[in-house]
């Protein structure tokens, strides 16, 4: 019944465009939510024994997609969801547009669909397909509202999105030539027969070199600060909170995790992993626009998760899907931040906007609990995270990398506490003396978030208190 | 139950009670603040109620609750109450004070955390909460300089604080667990201990981390308080002592780097401290050094240190958090924190004054004040361990320490106003900084309690702080002379002191006196003699100070000499305590080689500078011009002579076995016969009736030094007796003194004369006063120098030459004296000059009494006196009253005195007036200069050490700016460098972007086709 | 040898395809290049794979991108002339680069001599796409929808704005 998280999406989508004029607008927004939210509720209830009991499940031969529900899918749906909630309410607040918000809702159930797909499939083809099905759907989004700045940055992100299509498309084509087919199962099985041929290495360095690509890993990250920078509010919300991470990174974690396996290729994800997190964290610190800081940020939060799957342990696979979850919790958050200032200061330029912890209380604590979290400051939930990439890398033996990991998280504080410097603690500009927090719908993500950053942050350790461990 | 009950509610209460705060403080400031006290008042009667269950090591979930936990949390929690208390009215007129006092309470909320947290991870996390929360309360004024300097200090701890918990990483992958009880004993690796040290050395502001603390003196001043002296910078040593003491062992060589490192840290700081101008930077600088006295006491591996570093947390809290305070009432009334604009405000802010001068004291460990304890603990436990050189920058250090705080408080409060004004501060701010300064008095009182339960801790027996004295005939007889002494200067003061403004002040301090003087004449114990002998300083400082107007130089002068000898004084003893494995003085007894000798240098100096010898002389002529005379009669006439030699004669005979072979005997000697003539030259040329007598109080104890230095019992017999009779004759020289100036208001020798018809009863003291010191028969003066006469030939003809040539020196410069005082035509102006009234000459002619007695019935005081203090094997085979039996030296004597007699005819008879009577010898070719140099300070050691010790603070300040430099411009520059870099490569050129990316693949694809 | 000059042929078009300065020609030199490519594909007996390449990307995606770039307006000669010697000039080395990867391939003597150990079945094509790949036609079916969306908010919004 997994089909169910891919044609409830579409269901979705064609009733609210099918629907007649006068409330279409309103009704989107509130299917889409709805669609969001029952897959929160999905993934929470999630034990097997439900799946199979619905009276669906008789379909089961006919629609039956050949998918399956591991820890990891369930962890990356209910990112998915969370996040498309939260860019929805971005939109909702910010948008007012018939044209924009149908487009947005029906785009992000597509984007929704592919995110999916890409969490349950178990097959590299079909992985590649859902991950372009993400892809066109988000680089829509991005140009959305079509000016020349998104156009920019969305022909950035196209052309080597196509370069990383050209190239996993050529890992699936080498993989058939080895393998009956290209689903994990039989990948893992015939990986090992086929080691004396280059084929399997060569199938791997492909894919993983797209895969890269996507995730916006050091050296392959060219495109996404300006991807992120240009994209309208909302859209970078899901952009950097969920879809390059689900289309990049969370198919590099699967790719490794069920496919791959041998050390060399581990190397590689501790090299480029630690080559992102100081290049990402040293390039944010150059910047004075919000969302290039954050995308920048990305860059290097992504590396920590590189750097936790290199470890090449259950711990550092469990280390990189946490820390995967808590930065785009954090990572959306602090984006729906930056939309309310881009929403209330009219610009997220730090040269024109500052002192506003004043005029904008909920957003400046908000973000500076998304910031803290992101640094790494405990009782955070990106603390444990941190903590437990860091352990996953140390108990691993990649000491080095330990190192690196914690030592960067003094940079990625110095940028966020930069940040706060520029935005909240200097003189009030003048012409920004009637500025005022934004409005509930706007605050509602970033309050939301936060909240789970911190509940977080303190239900672990008291779990673990109370005897978890 | 119960306690973990308590537990729980000392940590979590102020955790999840500070974000009630503001939401609170939106409705009642009052009940918020009240609030906020209440939340920290909740973890301090908490932790108190656990002090029962303190050995108990209960625990509760990550919470542990063992003797170092309750310790350091009552502390934390009882500075942190008064300092919140001290905000209400602080932080009254600001912005944001919603958020203020949210931090303050979740900062000390964590700092609770911390201090009970029995796991690696919540100490962690506890660590991190209070660098927040001082991230905050270090930027509260927001411009952007203050936030500026608020992330610095968050990111340089953040720093640390990751490469600890990468240590915390590697500890877990050793032992698998992350509870500090499961892994007591371990031994960790160097690598681990070097990581937790950065993350240590970060917090606690030390070398090469320390810059933040001093640039975070921008936050308001009860943060600062908070923050970087009583709680933030604990924490740091905390650690450690719950680490490397309560948990793991580690390597020795640690015991030598950290300690190393702290000195560093010490000296470095202090000589910031002595350049900086602004006052909260330069409590910083304080901190940062008297920190790495705790860093010292903790790691040198003995439980003495220990105690001591651990105790110094206590007392640095109370004193340094009293002088931040203190700075914030004066930064807030005087709107500015700029020494050099301040001065004189110890007038418009006495208490103020006081309880600044009080916490400064503690700082300093000088005595009453409970900083005194726990310097001595730390720099005994450093004598202990044997790390000569690290010991020595320490005690390098605690002078410098005197010297930073007494320039502070010099440049603020005494001197004149420069151009601030400023009342004193609200009546709430001012009684938290003298309750501050009370509990750093009280805390002597109760000592024994906090060292006994932290000996406890470590399971050690207690240490024996005891009153313990004994009631022997030296120490009784010294006693009894100081008592006697000060009775009669008493009487004498009644009539002189009479309507002078600080009569008050100046009979406590007189009385504190006596009675630190007898508890030093009666201590049986090592530091209870040292507490009773360094206290001495503060009523010093004091008697002085209440001279005049600008007596406080002379004040600063003599407290910053004797200070800085009794600190080697305190080394000393530490060091012979440690050799003699014993406090109890009456049962040491070492000889004077290796390591022995160099404690008995310690001492010496220690004896010597009390007793006033050369060079540690400087301060008394100063004195003599400024200070009250009845003082100078007092203090440095007998009470300093009789303590000294006191010591000098314990340390000597008893305590060390000082042999006549030793170098260090040659040594003394040297010292006193250059005492002896270089004083009494100087004493020759002056025109001042005091200034004149206070060199010859400086030769005299030259002659009791090479006495007893001369290890033969001729010699030190005359040496003691020289202490008693100097302290007679020289007391009543200086009263007589005092009756001139009584009468004439002057002691210039210039407008004095022919006193002595107007004067008669003060003339004839003066005579026989003066014929005892020039050594005339049958005074008791005579007698005494005989002895050391005798003595001194034993030993060697030159140190007699020196000692006779003294006497020549003195009796001229007397004969000049008494002529022109009471000699000669009487000045104009003091025609109704008349006789002092009996309170005043009752001493006088007492002492003149007792110089008769003494001389022609000088059996009394040798056979009853000062016989019985020596070993009777020693006294063996001589006799030493009733007429000297060497008729050789008297004939000499009798020459050396004739002598005088015809130098002073021919003088007189040359220049024409009994002042000029020694111009032909002060003005005699190459003397002359000599004399001019002297005049003009050149010679003087206080002036050449002030000389060394700026030089010194240049360069450590120096040291100090590079380091600073290397974290806040060199890291900063690196960093753009690789921003610029990363900036540089994100031009916006797509086709750049994918040939990376191609370039990237076709690395993965050969790597993967290799 | 046919298939040599097919493969010669097919990089030649592609060739053109990148260099043309007129978007309705690059049109055409993909439809042409996935025409070449179906030939090869046929020769090398996979007629599913030609089948679906013949449907979509010489006939789909062309007819889409061409009613596409008839909503866009000419270019003037001059600004045409600019702009194919500026193309000329940004992609000289492309053919290079292809002649060097060749040169390089041949050198370097990839070791292909691997059999295909399970050849395609013929099958009917129903149960093919039904059985075996409805996960893949499903993917499919939601990039085309996307791409719908794609046209909707590029063109038709496009003239909602002008509105």
């Amino acid at each position: 019944m997994t089909y169910l998280l891919l044609l409830l999406p579409l269901a979705a989508l064609v009733i609210m465009n099918l629907l007649p004029g006068r409330f279409r607008v309103r009704s989107a927004l509130l299917i889409t939510g709805a669609v969001c939210i029952i897959q929160i509720g999905l993934v929470l209830v999630h034990p097997t024994g439900f799946w199979d009991r619905l009276i669906i499940a008789q379909l089961e031969p006919v629609l039956g997609f050949n998918l399956q529900i591991t820890w990891l899918a369930l962890v990356m749906m209910a990112v998915a969801g969370l996040v498309s909630l939260a860019a929805l309410l971005v939109a909702a607040a910010l948008w007012q547009r018939e044209f924009e918000l149908l487009n947005f809702s029906s785009l992000l159930l597509i984007a929704l669909i592919g995110m999916n797909g890409i969490a349950m499939v178990n097959g590299l083809f079909q992985l590649y397909i859902f991950i372009e099905v993400t892809a066109l759907a988000t680089f829509i989004l991005i140009c959305l509202r079509r000016d020349r700045f998104a156009f920019e940055g969305v022909w950035k992100y196209l052309l080597l999105s196509v370069v990383a299509s050209v190239l996993m498309l050529t890992a699936v084509g080498l993989s058939l030539i080895f393998s009956p087919s290209s689903t994990f199962l039989a990948l893992r099985a015939t990986i090992p027969l086929a080691a004396g041929s280059f084929l399997p290495r060569a199938a791997i360095a492909l894919f993983l070199s797209g895969l890269l690509i996507k995730s916006g890993v050091v050296p392959f990250h060219g495109w996404l600060p300006d991807a992120y920078q240009a994209a309208p509010a909302p859209v970078s919300v899901l952009l950097a909170g969920v879809i390059t991470k689900a289309t990049g990174v969370f198919a590099l974690i699967r790719f490794v995790a069920e496919v791959t396996g041998p050390a060399p290729v581990y190397q590689v994800l501790l090299l480029t992993g630690a080559l992102s997190v100081v290049v990402g964290a040293l390039g944010a610190l150059g910047q004075t626009d919000v969302k290039r800081l954050l995308a920048y940020s990305s860059i290097s939060q992504v590396g920590y998760i590189i750097m936790a799957l290199g470890a090449g342990t259950t711990f550092g696979l469990i280390a990189a899907m946490f820390h995967f979850f808590n930065h785009a919790i954090f990572k959306s958050q602090l984006f729906a931040n930056a939309a309310a200032l881009e929403a209330r200061a009219g610009s997220t330029d730090l040269n024109k906007i500052s002192g506003l912890g004043g005029r904008m209380p909920v957003t400046s604590v908000t973000l500076l609990i998304g910031s803290l979290s992101t640094a790494g400051l405990p009782p955070l939930a990106g603390f444990w995270s941190k903590l437990a990439v860091i352990m996953a890398l140390w108990l691993a033996g990649q000491s080095l990398y330990a190192f690196i990991a914690a030592l960067a998280s003094v940079l990625t504080l110095a940028y966020f506490l930069f940040l706060q410097r520029k935005l909240f603690f200097n003189k009030l500009s003048p012409e920004l003396s009637g500025v005022k927090e934004a409005g509930p719908l706007l605050l509602a993500p970033a309050v939301g978030l936060a909240a789970l950053t911190v509940i977080i942050g303190l239900a672990l350790p008291v779990y673990w208190l109370l005897g978890g461990r | 139950m119960k306690n973990q009950a308590l537990v729980l509610s000392a940590v979590l209460f102020p955790v999840i009670g500070a974000f009630l705060l503001p939401l609170v403080g939106i409705w009642s400031k009052q009940w918020r603040n009240w609030l906020a006290f209440g939340l920290i008042a909740l973890p301090l009667l908490a932790s108190a109620a656990l002090l029962p269950a303190a050995f108990s090591g209960a625990r509760v979930l990550c919470f542990i609750i063992d003797p170092l936990s309750v310790f350091m949390a009552l502390v934390s929690a009882l500075i942190g109450l008064i300092i919140v208390l001290y905000s209400h009215d602080y932080i009254d007129h600001y912005d944001n004070q919603n958020e203020y006092y949210l931090m303050v309470v979740l900062f000390l909320g964590s700092m609770m955390g911390l201090v009970y947290a029995n796991n690696l991870i919540a100490l962690y996390v506890f660590w991190e909460l209070t660098a927040i929360a001082s991230w905050r309360l270090i930027g509260f004024y927001r411009s952007p300089k203050e936030v500026l300097k608020a992330d610095k200090a968050f990111l340089v701890t953040a720093f640390g604080a990751l490469l600890m918990l990468l240590a915390f990483v590697g500890i877990y992958q050793a032992t698998g667990t992350l509870e500090l009880t499961g892994m007591v004993g371990l031994t960790l690796p160097v690598s681990l201990v070097a990581l937790i040290m950065a993350g240590i050395l970060t917090k606690s502001a030390t070398l090469p981390f320390h810059t933040w603390l001093p640039d975070a003196g921008v936050a308001p001043s009860p943060v600062t308080a908070l923050l970087h002296a009583a709680v933030l910078v604990k924490i740091g040593v905390y650690v450690f002592a719950r680490l490397f003491l309560a948990t793991f062992a580690v390597d020795a060589v640690w015991h030598t780097i950290i300690p190393a490192l702290a000195a560093a840290s010490a000296l470095v700081a202090a000589g910031a401290a002595l350049v900086e101008t602004d006052i909260k930077r330069i409590i910083a600088y304080s901190t940062v050094s008297q920190i790495a006295f705790i860093f010292l006491g903790l790691a040198i591996n003995n439980i003495v240190g220990v105690v001591g570093g651990l105790l110094y947390i206590l007392m640095h809290g109370l004193a340094k958090a009293g002088l931040f305070l203190s700075a914030g009432i004066i930064e807030q009334n005087t709107k500015t924190k700029d020494i050099t604009l301040m001065g004189g405000l110890i007038k418009t802010m006495p208490i103020t004054a006081i309880a600044f001068l009080a916490c400064a004291f503690s700082v300093m460990g000088i005595p009453p004040f409970g900083g005194f304890f726990s310097k001595y603990l730390v720099i005994a436990g450093a004598m202990r361990s044997g790390n000569l050189w690290i010991a020595g920058a320490f005690v390098l250090g605690a002078c410098l320490t005197i010297l930073y705080l007494l320039r502070l408080f010099v440049l603020v409060f005494l001197g004149e106003p420069r151009g601030v004004v400023a009342r004193e501060g609200t009546p709430l701010m001012v009684g938290c900084v003298a309750l501050l300064a009370f509990l750093s008095l009280a805390a002597t009182v109760v000592i024994n309690q906090p060292i006994n339960y932290l000996m406890k801790a470590f399971g050690h027996a207690d240490l024996g702080i005891g009153l313990l004295f004994r009631f022997d005939h030296f120490g009784l007889f010294t006693a009894g002379a100081i008592i006697v002494i000060a009775a009669l200067v008493t009487l004498y003061s009644l009539v002189f002191m009479q309507g002078k403004e600080s009569i008050g002040q100046f009979y406590l301090y007189l009385w504190l006196t006596v009675i630190m003087a007898v508890g030093a004449a009666l201590a049986n114990n090592l530091i209870l003699f040292l507490f009773c002998w360094e206290g001495l300083l503060l009523t010093l400082f004091g008697l002085i100070y209440i001279g005049g107007q600008h007596s406080f130089r002379t004040a600063v002068k003599a407290f910053t000499i004797v200070g800085v000898t009794d600190l080697c004084l305190m080394a000393g003893l530490a060091l012979t305590g440690f050799l003699a494995g014993t406090f109890v003085m009456g049962d040491i007894s070492l000889p004077v080689t290796g390591w022995p000798a160099l404690a008995y240098g310690l001492l010496l100096i220690g004896a010597l500078a009390k007793a006033g010898a050369m060079p540690f002389h400087s301060w008394i002529p100063d004195a003599a011009k400024d200070a009250p005379l009845p003082f100078m009669a007092f203090v440095p006439g007998a009470l300093e002579k009789l303590l000294g030699i006191y010591f000098l004669t314990r340390i000597s005979l008893e305590m060390f076995r000082l042999t006549p072979d030793s170098s260090l005997s040659y040594l003394l000697m040297i010292i006193g016969g250059a005492t002896i003539i270089l004083a009494v030259g100087m004493a020759l040329i002056q025109k001042d009736f005091k200034k004149l007598l206070s060199y010859h109080a400086i030769s005299q104890v030259g002659y009791m030094v090479l006495g007893i230095g001369t290890a033969v019992p001729a010699g030190i017999v005359g040496g003691l007796f020289h202490m008693i009779n100097n302290a007679v004759y020289k007391s009543a020289l200086f009263l007589t003194g005092g009756a001139v100036e009584k009468e004439t208001g002057t002691t210039d020798l210039n407008k004095l004369g022919g006193l002595g018809r107007q004067m008669p009863i003060t003339f004839a003291c003066f005579i026989i006063a003066a014929l005892s010191i020039s050594g005339v028969p049958p005074l008791n003066g005579f007698f005494s120098k005989e002895l050391v006469y005798d003595g001194a030939l034993e030993r060697g003809w030159i140190f007699y030459l020196l000692a006779v040539g003294g006497s020549f020196l003195t009796a001229a410069s007397f004969l000049k004296l008494g002529h022109a005082a009471f000699l000669g035509k009487p000045a104009a102006e003091h025609q109704n000059a008349k006789e002092v009234a009996w309170p005043m000459l009752l001493p006088m002619v007492g002492l003149a009494a007792v110089c008769v007695v003494f001389g022609i019935y000088n059996v009394l005081p040798v056979k009853y006196l000062i016989q019985p203090i020596l070993s009777a094997q020693l006294l063996a085979g001589h006799h030493f009253y009733g007429l000297p039996s060497n008729w050789l030296l008297i004939a000499v004597s009798a020459v050396v005195l004739l002598g005088a007699l015809l130098n002073h005819w021919y003088g007189v008879k040359k220049s024409g007036q009994g002042l000029g009577a020694v111009d032909h010898i002060h003005y005699a070719p190459g003397l002359h200069q000599a004399y001019d140099l002297a005049e003009r300070k050149i010679f003087d050691p206080y002036e050449l050490g002030l000389k060394l010790v700026n030089a010194l603070a240049w360069l450590l300040n120096k040291i100090d700016r590079l380091i600073d430099s290397l974290i806040d411009h060199w890291t900063v520059k690196v960093t753009e460098w690789g921003t610029t870099a990363v900036r540089w490569a994100h031009g916006g050129n797509i086709s750049a972007y994918v040939s990376w990316s191609l370039v990237g693949s076709l690395v993965l694809l050969w790597w993967g086709l290799r | 040898m046919l298939n040599i000059m097919l493969l010669v042929l097919l990089v030649l078009i592609a060739l053109w395809t990148a260099l043309t300065p007129l978007l309705l020609r690059a049109a055409i030199g993909l439809a042409l290049t996935s025409v070449v490519l179906t030939i090869i594909m046929f020769r090398f007996n996979a007629p599913y794979a030609a089948a679906f390449e013949l449907s979509v990307c010489a006939g789909l995606i062309p007819v889409i991108f061409i009613s596409v770039i008839s909503l866009t307006h000419r270019l003037p000669l001059k600004e045409f002339l600019k702009r194919r010697e500026d193309r000329l000039r940004r992609f000289w080395p492309l053919p290079l680069l292809l002649l060097a990867v060749a040169a390089g391939l041949f050198f370097v003597r990839i070791p292909l001599n691997i059999t295909l150990p399970w050849p395609e079945t013929i099958a009917d094509v129903r149960v093919v796409l039904w059985e075996y790949r409805r996960t893949y036609l499903f993917g499919q079916l939601m990039v085309l929808l996307a791409g719908v969306f794609g046209v909707l908010v590029l063109f038709r919004g496009r003239n909602e704005n002008e509105r």
